[in-house]
């Protein structure tokens, strides 16, 4: 039943609204309960849609709404394969985290408001998905940037929190202009806001304009899916509590800008542009965050940093118009990443708010975090593609789309038109390979880092609440068997979803919907994608375990921070525990080092802080807005506002008091007043009739 | 009725058989409101005698009742398009959005009632809700009249029971003057709209307005009647320009708006201006379309002084029913703009706005009634201080309506001034000014908007929290109908605009048809 997608979106906006407006008249409990069981049942109806046995022609749910004359936005909901498959991600998983937050949050004083951001949240990702135009599209492409922004800066009271909301909120209000501006040239060379209208119109074959299109969504796409040049809010995010780290800045939110690209797969197929700076980048980004992950030494960071890598993969797929394994791979990343999240918040949990992972180890041992360890290690199982488990399927699927080997590929007219050669894809496909074996190798060195070795952590770990661990288990399964949805013989289940999108979105019966194929995934591809996550392992085994010199940088958050990382030499007396203490401790920097101790030095530091691109922009863009900023509040804007407030406001008072004296309370002056009108309007008659 | 008709068409010398037939038919069927208002009021009126004076209050549900039953009754009405009763009254889709507007706005001042005149101290009800139901059918027999004699007399109708609910407090001083002083000026008012009357149909011995409508359009202007015609529109302008109170037929607004009580103070705001502006429409827009030309600038001039004077006389307000006064005249400015337009644009923009006027308003005056203390205090803006954290869903309602009145969007207001605005930009022309002035002026008028606002807000609440009373049920109910009505008239200004769209089109097919 298609039209339960109307349900989807509407039982969290009630979850939202009783929040809002009753929340505090509600317990803890019945608050908490209401906004979970909103997005239970959002789940059971994306179900019900989800089973329909014949999707709709046109959008259900219809409804007309006008300022314009006779141009009018349909605000309608998509009940298609693509939407559906998306709001089963959002609830599904948005459900088991807003369980697990029930734990999480407990002893928040908050906690109210929490759940009411979290639906509203939630009920703005599912307008993003469900939306069948672009223009609601930008409403809730917007609403989710908004309660980002809201969760990321929870903890109002904590400066560092703010600070990264602002900034998440500044950097996707440059994708949302950007998605703006894409939608006003969409409209202006289509004339249609629905995507059933836009893309599947006439002029979608021919014309620059798809380029600048899907240049200027591709802008939103990148401030919401935090690629480069616009990522650097996702690490710093992870300052909103961990739940949303999970849900909004892994499995859900951020892989809006994949949605994007997918849906509008007819724009993005076919540009030129396209063609080049999407893979492009989603290989530079993939690359680029898996270094940073390399070094970071807060647990959250890995993951964030992780997540854009991730993300880079997604988008170096959907680049090649290998849409299927982009939504593959959201799916499956959408597990094990909020398992990994979640795993992580369990730590958090039990250390009580510990994230750096230079203060764990040794958690495997300890019976509080002993099932924390496990989940973690599946989720980083998951995500190295070792077979089995569900990342193994996806990854491949998307490395078996390039052609690793220089084997036969068959381009797109787009990528022909582009001059885009199979060399081309085979370095991107390599890019993709080398990133397998750093993400294998920096979520084992995480892994290794927190749960293995000894303990360095202050206090005793205590345990975890049921409804903390329940949604965590599940999430666990899925992660395992998420990616036996596309197995031999259901292998194209897939492509058999997606079918109705494709044939709908096609373009005179042109797709360049690309599916995953089985014949891709041949037995070299096989043993490059699984070997670079064995060796990943076997380095980061290596490194961390058997000869654990870890060289660990303070982290970026200490603001007093300064580089000197290089411990002392260890005696030889000392305890294993106090030389690895000693390892991490900030000490005072060793005099006599080689030039090649500060290059490493640097060079961490390099990775550690992202490449500098924050303070590229800082310099950039900061430094300088704030010092124009400066210079007009001293000089132009106290003359501003001295002229409208004094000007404007004080005039028009004076004004006022001086019309103020026809209200003498006699009537006779109030009929002088209607004689003195009727007089004009008199003479006025008078004189026209006197001249016709 | 039918004798004045007759003798008219006499007088042209253009009597039909089937003028004959027609005479004394009656189209029972078209007037369903007025019927249940009337046949409302008279059972009220009874009942009133025999109701124990501790039961007295159910008077406020039975009234209620009729009041919704008048309204409901609009959508049974068989409603032909043509006007009836010899061209008397008008039924067509104009004449059920006016009735829903009316008997709408009339329920919503009963019910803001009860709870109010228990809190004034004031036992007599009967003739209190009996009096509202005769404006409301007033109110609405002169939207729906499509001749000046009707049109007079619906206005006297509505205006007696007015002149009597405006001085309904009996102990307060304020209240009597504003009675008596509303009924001297009214009376002044409604002789230049006679005079004007009567100088029309010496021109062309009519009183409908497709009699003169077709009169205009085949007699030229600049025929010895032509002076005539041009001094009874200069009159008529004087009339309706008091009733809709422009700049400078205003003086009365703020007098009245202030010591009138406040629900009656509400019904005249959004029920006496809806009437009047859709009157308003069909003689100016309808009638005297032929003429346009004469009349558009005297309503330019009209909206723009009306506009400024309105917004500048509300800024120095500190009793927020007197500022309300001063809002409802600059909006009959903006409304003076969509008439001026004469466009279909125009006149759907005057149509929404008299929607979205009617939401925001009655929730304004409905958070002051909730307010108002028995001495009338709780009146100035400075009582409003903290409401946000005293009463926060009082301080949300008028939050949203003043948001609205001062046209944010998304709320209703926002939408009602593009309309308008829109309807000016397409007449082109001079009429550009005017859209610029309603920008400027609807800045200024934010300013005092939010005023209250920030001080409900804003400002530090140790000073003084206003009276903490518990909303009455009834009152509750017309805050909710307010503030929901307010934004789904802005978000589903759709489902609205087709309707309006339809009731706009009437105005001038009205005349069309009827020859």
């Amino acid at each position: 039943m298609p039209e339960a997608i109307g349900l989807v979106l509407l039982l969290p906006f009630l979850g939202f609204l009783i929040n809002v407006f009753f929340g505090f008249q509600l317990s803890k409990r019945a608050s908490a309960s209401v906004a979970c069981a909103a997005v239970g049942l959002a789940f059971i109806a994306a179900l019900v849609a989800a089973l329909t046995p014949r999707w709709p022609e046109g959008a259900v749910l219809k409804y007309d709404w006008t300022v314009a004359g006779p141009w009018r936005i349909s605000f309608g909901l998509l009940a298609d394969p693509l939407s559906v498959y998306m709001s089963l991600i959002i609830t599904g998983v948005g459900f088991l985290i807003h369980l697990y937050s029930l734990g999480y949050m407990d002893h928040e004083p908050d906690y109210r408001r929490y759940f009411t951001y979290m639906n509203l949240f939630v009920t703005a990702m599912l307008l993003l998905v469900t939306s069948d135009n672009f223009v609601t599209l930008l409403v809730g492409w917007a609403g989710v940037g908004l309660s980002s922004f809201l969760l990321i800066g929870f903890y109002i009271h904590k400066p560092s929190a703010v600070n990264a909301a602002r900034k998440a909120i500044v950097m996707n209000t440059i994708g949302d202009v950007g998605l703006l501006l894409g939608i006003f040239v969409i409209i202006a060379n289509t004339g249609a806001v629905t995507f059933v209208g836009a893309l599947t119109s006439e002029t979608i074959s021919q014309g620059d304009w798809r380029n600048w299109a899907a240049l200027f969504l591709f802008i939103a796409c990148a401030a919401k899916s935090a690629q480069i040049p616009l990522h650097t809010w996702l690490p710093d995010a992870m300052e909103g509590p961990t739940p949303v780290s999970a849900l909004i800045h892994a499995a859900t939110m951020v892989t809006a800008g994949v949605y994007l690209v997918v849906r509008a797969h007819p724009i993005f197929g076919a540009s030129e542009w396209a063609a080049w700076f999407i893979p492009i980048i989603g290989a530079a980004t993939a690359f680029y965050a898996a270094t940073c992950a390399l070094v970071q030494t807060d647990l959250k960071r890995v993951l964030a940093y992780s997540t854009i890598s991730q993300l880079g993969y997604m988008f170096m797929a959907a680049g090649i118009a290998a849409y299927e394994a982009s939504m593959f791979h959201l799916l499956t990343h959408a597990f094990f990443k909020a398992l990994l999240f979640l795993a992580a918040g369990l730590v958090i949990h039990s250390l009580a708010g510990e994230q750096d992972m230079r203060k764990m180890g040794g958690l495997r041992k300890n019976g509080a975090t002993r099932f924390a360890a496990t989940v973690f290690l599946i989720g980083a199982l998951a995500i190295s593609g070792i077979p089995i488990f569900s990342g193994f399927f996806s990854k491949e699927a998307i490395l078996g789309s390039f052609p690793l080997l220089g084997e036969a590929h068959t381009l797109t007219a787009a990528q022909q038109a582009a001059g885009i050669t199979p060399l081309f894809l085979t370095i991107i496909g390599w890019v993709g390979v080398v990133t397998a074996l750093l993400t294998s190798f920096y979520m084992f060195r995480a892994y290794f880092l927190t749960f293995e070795g000894s303990p360095r952590f202050e206090g005793h770990p205590h345990a975890n609440p049921p409804n903390m661990i329940v949604p965590v288990g599940i999430l666990a399964v899925l992660a395992t068997f998420g990616g036996l949805v596309a197995f031999e013989g259901i292998w194209n289940s897939l492509e058999r979803w997606f079918a109705p999108t494709i044939e709908r979105f096609s373009v005179k019966g042109k797709t360049t919907w690309r599916s995953i194929e089985v014949g891709q995934l041949d037995l070299i591809g096989l043993v490059i994608g699984i070997g670079a996550g064995v060796v990943g392992i076997g380095l980061a085994y290596v490194v961390f375990m058997r000869r654990p010199k870890v060289t660990l940088a303070p982290s970026p958050a200490e603001p007093d921070y300064v580089p000197n990382y290089f411990p002392r030499a260890p005696k030889k007396e000392q305890s294993r525990l106090a030389q690895e203490r000693n390892y991490i401790e900030i000490t005072k920097a060793p005099t006599g080092l080689g030039i090649g101790h500060y290059l490493k030095l640097g060079f961490t530091n390099f990775l550690l802080y992202g490449w500098g691109f924050d303070l590229l922009y800082n310099l950039l863009f900061v430094w300088p807005g704030k010092g124009i900023a400066n210079l007009i509040a001293r000089w132009f804007d106290h003359e501003i506002e001295q002229a409208v407030d004094v000007g404007v406001g004080e005039n028009a008072c004076e004004v006022s008091q001086i019309v103020r004296y026809t209200e003498t309370g006699y009537v006779r002056n109030y009929a002088l007043g209607i004689l003195v009108g009727a007089v004009a309007i008199l003479f006025y008659v008078t004189v026209v009739g006197l001249a016709r | 009725m039918n004798l004045l008709i007759s003798s008219s068409q006499l007088f042209q010398g253009k009597i039909t058989p089937e003028d004959l037939d027609n005479l004394g038919k009656i189209e029972w069927g078209a007037l369903w409101p007025a019927w249940v208002a009337s046949l409302g009021i008279l059972l009220i009126l009874m009942v009133d005698l025999v109701l124990p004076q501790a039961q007295r209050r159910l008077l406020a549900w039975l009234s209620l009742l009729v009041a919704i039953a008048s309204g409901a009754s609009t959508f049974i009405t068989d409603y032909s398009k043509t006007p009836l009763f010899q061209g008397m009254v008008a039924a067509d889709d104009l004449s059920r959005f006016m009735a829903v507007i009316i008997f709408g706005t009339v329920a919503l001042a009963i019910m803001a009632s009860p709870d109010y005149l228990a809190r004034l101290g004031i036992e007599v009800q009967g003739e209190y809700y009996a009096l509202i139901l005769a404006a409301g059918c007033g109110m609405w027999l002169l939207s729906i009249a499509t001749n000046f004699m009707i049109l007079f007399v619906a206005l006297e109708l509505f205006s007696l029971a007015l002149y009597i609910l405006v001085g309904f407090l009996p102990r307060s001083l304020r209240s009597h003057e504003a009675g008596f002083k509303y009924f001297l000026l009214s009376s002044f008012a409604s002789a230049f709209m006679l005079y004007g009357i009567a100088l029309l149909f010496g021109a062309y011995g009519t009183t409908s307005y497709s009699g003169l409508r077709s009169q205009l359009a085949a007699n030229s202007i600049h025929s010895q009647n032509g002076l005539l015609v041009l001094i009874g529109l200069a009159m008529l302008s004087v009339g309706f320009a008091f009733k809709i109170s422009a700049v400078p037929f205003h003086m009365w607004t703020p007098d009245v708006y202030e010591g009138a009580p406040t629900p009656i103070t509400a019904l005249m705001a959004v029920g006496t201006k809806a009437a009047i502006v859709v009157a308003f429409l069909r003689v100016f827009n309808g009638a005297l379309e032929p003429i346009a030309a004469y009349w558009q600038p005297i309503l330019y001039v009209l909206a723009i002084i009306t506009m400024i004077g309105g917004n500048l006389l509300a800024m120095t307000q500190t009793n927020v029913k007197r500022m309300l006064a001063y809002s409802a005249v600059a909006h009959a400015g903006y409304i003076l703009i969509g008439i001026a337009a004469n466009n279909p644009s125009g006149l759907q923009g005057v149509l929404f706005y008299l929607l979205s006027y009617s939401v925001m308003t009655t929730g304004a005056f409905a958070v002051v009634i909730a307010l108002e203390g028995p001495r009338g205090e709780g009146l100035e803006v400075a009582d409003f201080t903290g409401l946000g954290r005293a009463n926060p869903w009082l301080a949300a309602v008028m939050t949203l309506c003043l948001l609205s009145l001062g046209g944010i969007p998304p709320t209703a207001g926002f939408f009602g001034k593009a309309l308008v605005f829109s309807g000016a930009v397409q007449a082109g022309g001079w009429q550009l000014i005017l859209p610029l002035v309603g920008a400027v002026t609807s800045v200024i008028a934010v300013f005092y908007y939010f005023r209250i606002v920030v001080r409900m807000y804003l400002v530090d609440s140790l000073v003084k929290l206003p009276l903490a009373r518990r909303t009455a049920f009834s009152l509750g109910l017309v805050l909710l109908v307010a503030g929901v009505g307010t934004i789904a008239l802005g978000l589903l200004a759709g489902f609205a605009l087709n309707w309006v769209e339809q009731a706009a089109a009437t105005v001038g097919q009205l005349v069309a048809i009827s020859k």
